[in-house]
């Protein structure tokens, strides 16, 4: 255990190494929230609704998705491609520890680090801003967020091992990276709520692994009845195709670059 | 002498970029592809957002959705053909880390000169012509006529942007060289400059005011817009360029200031 | 008389920030960093001339690089001034720029997927050199060094020595009057260290540039530099020839006595050789003796260790 929490310890460090850096990331973040705010106030701020949503609802959407983007979203395995690529993966694969309990420490701190930033700027942003937002009170539903905010931290870990994993095969890994990035940016629901999209498109990107990361965690926190279990089904599957590939890869390792 | 030193610039460019290609088709071509669909899916989900809130609300900011397109396309535009040229800045930080850099000091030709513009790919500038048709068919799409003194005035914006692009792309390199940070620091700056792919209007007055006369990301969509819909009167673009000469000279002073403590890498 | 480089009291600090240990080390960096100043460089001054091979050596960290990186151009003085070819090297004018060249052990210019050839030819535009005096130019590298079957080859195929004879042609193509080269055997094998070390004397005897070099191999010295300035701890402790270093820091010779059963050596004080000598050739067996002078790398190495 205590290693781990060594593990734990040294990602912050390395995190703090580069000041400008996090000072960066943390202002980025802001933006992220800034500009859909600026929008949906001009085109609600006035009243009325779009499909559905009020500007209230709008912004405890907004708020949701950037608190979770934190939680869920808050990584250091997208390093892995890189570290594959330059042969750095030897050194922790070496190490008397689990190498997958390795990454998801890393992810942690990533994730705590994040978070206790968020507790500064939300409270800011509110009191600028003052948007309206709601907050569940339903413990059931608390629940049943909570577990679903568990299962999208594990899909986007194997997610991001998986992808990683690609650098086993190539070389070229920012291109896929890329792509990957882009779709996620728009069917996680970080863009804007997935329901306003028609009914076929809603469809179809359910059967992706994409929004279980932000926009059903955040459906089921606001009191909507969706069902936990094609959640608990991706999780089991990609944790299992992450197995097979990474055992693959890890044969094909030439830990090359050192 | 000028002419000779623009011409050797710009040779040297062309074989550049000619060689990037070449070096690109002894790797991997599939990269580029991969590349290519994710900016095209990234446009289109940008339009997409558009389509879903205006598809409800008639006006945005007193513009009509095929207003509001079109100033999505002209952003998208600009902003892609700065980034197309400029993307020596992506690879910045591990040119200091490996010493590259330090060629570039020692070459006759302008270091920021190779720090920007030497990685442009020839694959990204295929891309230029979709984009450019998306603006015309956008601009025919909003009514408005498609005359010759409203593609003039476009484009001296363009141009007049496109300084100011470069001379916040220095800023950014001084920031690099200094403390090594520039990933961050140039996604910071693109998470600013997408505020100018809506109207700024959005962002109330004092929005729109920072993003007019302090950051003038307004040029990039928003002022050609207007020159197009007859909003805005010309003779205000004398007052950007001066801003532009103004950022530009700043940018290079900041440079050189940057680089008095530039400690290189050891050997 | 201008000479080609002139410095005078060459100095040169850096700041470099003091990590604590620790978590809480860490977070207390992020709030109040310590800053250390650090000086690479201290006081140094020297004149160089036109067509001389000069060799800054010392121990790893002792400044030489930070002080070529000053002559170049790339790092600017804390103190002291510069003049290299009657420029300010830290402008980089473009005049400047065209007439000197820099190579760097271990570190590629070249185009990595790209044929050598390419490289060249880029160097060409860059520099605006005439179409005659580049194919002269190149034909005369090519052939000195030998790689004229690997120009169409890209760089990254090459071996490191084919590399390494490649960027002294990119180095060298446009005739700068003035070559840097920042530990250039570095990595090398013997036979490497060796092609390149006949290069660049030959290359300084046909023509009429300098060339200064950093090295920490004693090798290097010895072969090319008629002249050596030795740096320790950011200042100069030594600026001559060669020869003379071990005249002025070793008050001592070596006497080699062979006999049948092996071969003794005796480190005897100058004064003293000549009785010592006679003292030993009174052993009947003695085959033959050698006078020597303490090598290079013993007089260096006293030296380092005593400043």
């Amino acid at each position: 255990m205590k290693k781990y929490l060594s593990i734990f310890s040294i990602t912050l460090q390395e995190v703090f190494t580069y000041r400008l850096n996090m000072v960066m990331w943390r202002v980025r973040q802001i933006f992220v929230f800034l500009i859909p705010f600026f929008i949906w106030r001009a085109v609600l701020g006035g009243g009325g609704d779009i499909y559905g949503y009020s500007f209230a609802a709008i912004m405890t959407y907004l708020f949701g998705t950037t608190i979770l983007r934190s939680l869920v979203m808050g990584s250091r395995t997208i390093d892995l491609g890189w570290m594959i690529n330059t042969g750095a993966l030897t050194i922790p694969l070496m190490r008397p520890f689990n190498i997958f309990k390795f990454f998801f420490i890393r992810d942690l701190a990533d994730k705590l680090f994040n978070l206790s930033f968020m507790f500064i700027e939300l409270p800011l942003i509110y009191f600028v801003f003052h948007p309206p937002i709601f907050l569940q009170t339903n413990a059931f539903y608390l629940l049943c967020a909570m577990s679903s905010i568990l299962c999208a931290i594990f899909i986007f870990f194997y997610i991001n091992v998986i992808f990683g994993s690609l650098a086993f095969w190539t070389r070229d890994i920012w291109a896929p990276r890329f792509l990957l990035m882009v779709i996620m940016e728009f069917a996680t629901g970080a863009m804007f709520p997935l329901d306003m999209l028609p009914e076929m498109w809603q469809k179809i990107m359910l059967l992706t692994p994409f929004p279980y990361l932000l926009y059903v965690p955040l459906k089921i926190y606001l009191g909507q009845n969706i069902s936990l279990i094609p959640q608990f089904i991706w999780v089991i599957f990609l944790g299992l195709i992450t197995k097979i590939i990474w055992q693959k890869g890890l044969s094909r390792y030439e830990a090359e670059g050192r | 002498m000028k002419l000779k030193v623009a011409k050797t610039y710009l040779r040297v460019w062309l074989k550049l970029t000619a060689q990037q290609f070449q070096s690109q088709v002894a790797n991997a071509r599939g990269a580029a592809l991969l590349f290519i669909f994710g900016k095209l899916f990234r446009l289109g989900t940008a339009f997409l957002m558009l389509y879903v809130i205006m598809g409800r609300a008639k006006l945005i900011v007193g513009y009509t959705m095929p207003q509001a397109i079109l100033i999505l396309a002209l952003f998208n535009f600009v902003s892609n053909i700065a980034q197309l040229f400029m993307r020596g800045i992506y690879m910045f930080r591990q040119k200091v880390v490996d010493g590259t850099f330090d060629f570039y000091l020692l070459n006759p030709l302008s270091e920021l000169f190779y720090s920007l513009f030497s990685a442009t790919d020839p694959m990204d500038t295929l891309l230029i012509f979709p984009y450019l048709g998306l603006v015309v068919w956008a601009w025919i799409n909003s009514g408005f006529p498609l005359i010759f003194s409203s593609v003039l005035f476009v484009l001296i914006v363009v141009v007049i942007a496109f300084v100011l692009i470069m001379s916040w792309h220095i800023i950014i390199l001084s920031v690099g060289i200094k403390y090594l940070e520039v990933d961050n620091t140039i996604m910071l700056y693109r998470d600013l400059e997408k505020m100018a792919a809506i109207p700024i209007e959005i962002y109330g007055k004092t929005g729109s005011a920072i993003l007019t006369y302090l950051f003038p990301f307004a040029l990039l969509a928003t002022i050609p817009a207007r020159l197009i819909f007859g909003l805005y009167n010309p003779w205000f673009l004398l007052g950007f360029v001066a801003l532009a000469i103004l950022y530009l000279k700043l940018s290079l002073f900041i440079w050189s200031r940057a680089l008095l403590s530039y400690s290189s890498t050891s050997s | 008389m201008t000479y080609t480089i002139l410095a005078n009291n060459l100095s040169k600090i850096y700041s470099v920030q003091k990590k604590r240990p620790g978590l809480s080390g860490s977070l207390q960096d992020l709030f109040s960093p310590i800053h250390e100043q650090k000086q690479a460089v201290k006081d140094v001054s020297f004149v160089i001339d036109e067509g001389e091979l000069v060799g800054f050596i010392g121990p790893n960290g002792a400044g030489k690089t930070t002080t070529l990186k000053m002559l170049s151009g790339l790092l600017y003085p804390s103190a002291g001034s510069v003049r290299v070819l009657g420029f300010d090297p830290w402008k980089r004018q473009y005049d400047f720029l065209r007439q000197i060249s820099l190579v760097m052990g271990q570190k590629n210019q070249l185009w990595w997927d790209l044929p050598a050839i390419e490289s060249f030819n880029l160097a060409r535009d860059i520099y605006d050199i005439p179409s005659s005096v580049y194919k002269k130019m190149l034909n005369q590298l090519v052939e000195m060094l030998d790689i004229g079957d690997v120009l169409n080859v890209q760089v990254r195929k090459l071996s490191l020595g084919q590399r390494m004879k490649a960027e002294l042609v990119a180095a060298l193509i446009h005739s700068p009057k003035i070559l840097f080269l920042d530990e250039p055997t570095i990595g090398l094998d013997v036979l490497m260290q060796q092609s390149m070390r006949s290069f660049l004397k030959e290359y300084n005897q046909n023509s009429t540039g300098s060339i200064v070099l950093t090295s920490h191999y004693m090798d290097d010295v010895k072969e090319l530099c008629k002249r050596v300035i030795i740096i320790d701890q950011g200042g100069i402790i030594y600026d001559g020839l060669l020869s003379d270093v071990i005249a002025k820091f070793s008050q001592h010779k070596i006497i080699e006595v062979i006999t049948s059963s092996g071969t003794t050596t005796h480190k005897v004080l100058r004064g003293k050789v000549a009785q010592k000598a006679a003292e030993l050739l009174k052993d009947p067996s003695v085959i033959d003796i050698n006078i020597k002078e303490v090598e290079i790398e013993d007089v260096i190495r006293q030296v380092f260790s005593n400043k």
